[in-house]
């Protein structure tokens, strides 16, 4: 019995010190490496981009288009967006305050019909709807009298991506957007 | 002398090897943030974590896993050997060493996942919940001004209550182990009784 008693003993150590020992006879010098695999470099260096590359959150997203609607009060605009990511992303939504950049006035609010999905690395484009308010007209006719274009901002944008939201209170400036 | 088995202690053997096979394919504990962005699959057996795609596992944790998979099918094989031979004189030698291994791997396991997580929300600052979801702000330095919060949901997978099952069983095996052992008791003592009755009506006859 003392016998099976030593046997399992040895067993136990012989089980649970070889791998242990094992990984650190593989890793001697580098001891780091046995928490910190390269596959975590591979991430901080290839997925995560550094921030002066990301050129802040607005960075990645162009301003290329817009138009107006007049019977339905709603302007379109059209932004590229860049996804600098090693990563698939999906914009779920993505909703934002338009306000008059000239006299900060609530103009109505802007948001994303569809999820858009960017590949890695990819560029795609991505239409926001935004409806004027009864106000935001009153105030084109009587601060912007005759004007065409309105220069605006976007504040309060809000995007979420692949289920992860994103609030910012960095504001995008549209010069010159089509108002009538 | 009929073949007596611990059944409650071979259930338990065979329990803690499907154990072991289904962990290498499924974690015991499953966390996830966003859609995809970060898993993180642990378990005693198996942990390795995704983040955006990319998939990796920790040296050090991969050879604990290694030897915990050892332990456990080193456990399974003697709760096995024992309850087909739960008579032997060594058999309790058996039972002692394979009946704690489940049970003492789940606590260990159930005490640092409980652990780690109060250490995150300490140390970081957000909420991961043991089982469910929870939206939390993640502590990511993005750019000033800016807040990022995800769906962080977490939960127990199947091996985790297979495992206490394992335990449970093998702590049943202990249990009745003594009533086994009592039942060969009063074998070994009819079977020592026994060749007394012919002699007695042998010198009767006499």
């Amino acid at each position: 019995m003392n016998k099976v008693r030593l046997i399992l003993t040895v067993i136990t150590i012989v089980i649970n010190a070889v791998p242990v020992a094992g990984v650190l006879l593989m890793y001697q010098n580098n001891l780091l490496g046995l928490v910190v695999p390269p596959e975590i470099n591979t991430i901080v260096n290839d997925v995560v981009v550094p921030e002066e590359q990301l050129g802040g959150f607005p960075g990645n997203v162009t301003f290329v288009d817009s138009h107006y609607d007049t019977t339905s009060r709603t302007a379109m605009l059209t932004f590229e967006v860049t996804n600098p990511l090693q990563f698939d992303m999906t914009v779920d939504s993505m909703s934002a305050d338009v306000r008059c950049d000239e006299h900060d006035f609530p103009l109505g609010h802007a948001t994303i019909n569809d999820p858009v999905a960017i590949s890695a690395g990819e560029t795609a484009e991505i239409d926001v709807a935004g409806t004027w308010t009864q106000d935001a007209l009153h105030h084109f006719l009587t601060a912007h009298a005759g004007a065409k274009n309105v220069d605006v901002e976007l504040t309060e944008i809000s995007v979420t991506v692949n289920g992860v939201s994103i609030q910012t209170g960095e504001i995008i400036k549209i010069p010159d957007f089509p108002v009538m | 002398m009929h073949l007596r088995i611990n059944w409650v202690g071979l259930a338990g053997g065979v329990t803690t090897i499907v154990v072991v096979a289904v962990s290498l394919f499924y974690p015991w504990w499953q966390l996830r943030v966003g859609d995809g962005l970060v898993t993180a699959n642990v378990s005693p057996l198996n942990t390795s974590f995704s983040v955006l795609g990319t998939s990796f596992t920790m040296p050090l944790v991969w050879a604990m896993n290694i030897a915990s998979i050892l332990t456990f099918l080193v456990s399974g094989i003697t709760m096995i050997i024992y309850s087909l031979l739960p008579a032997k004189s060594y058999s309790k030698t058996l039972l002692g060493f394979a009946y704690k291994k489940p049970l003492y791997t789940l606590l260990v396991f159930v005490i640092l996942l409980f652990a780690s997580t109060l250490l995150v929300q300490t140390l970081l600052h957000f909420s991961v919940p043991l089982e469910g979801s929870t939206n939390s702000a993640l502590p990511i330095p993005l750019i000033q001004g800016t807040t990022v919060s995800a769906l962080i949901s977490t939960g127990f997978q199947l091996p985790f209550w297979l495992a206490i099952v394992a335990a449970g069983l093998c702590i049943a095996a202990r249990i009745y182990h003594k009533r086994v052992a009592a039942v060969q008791e009063q074998e070994v003592t009819l079977v020592v009784a026994t060749p007394i009755a012919p002699l007695a009506t042998e010198a009767s006859a006499e």
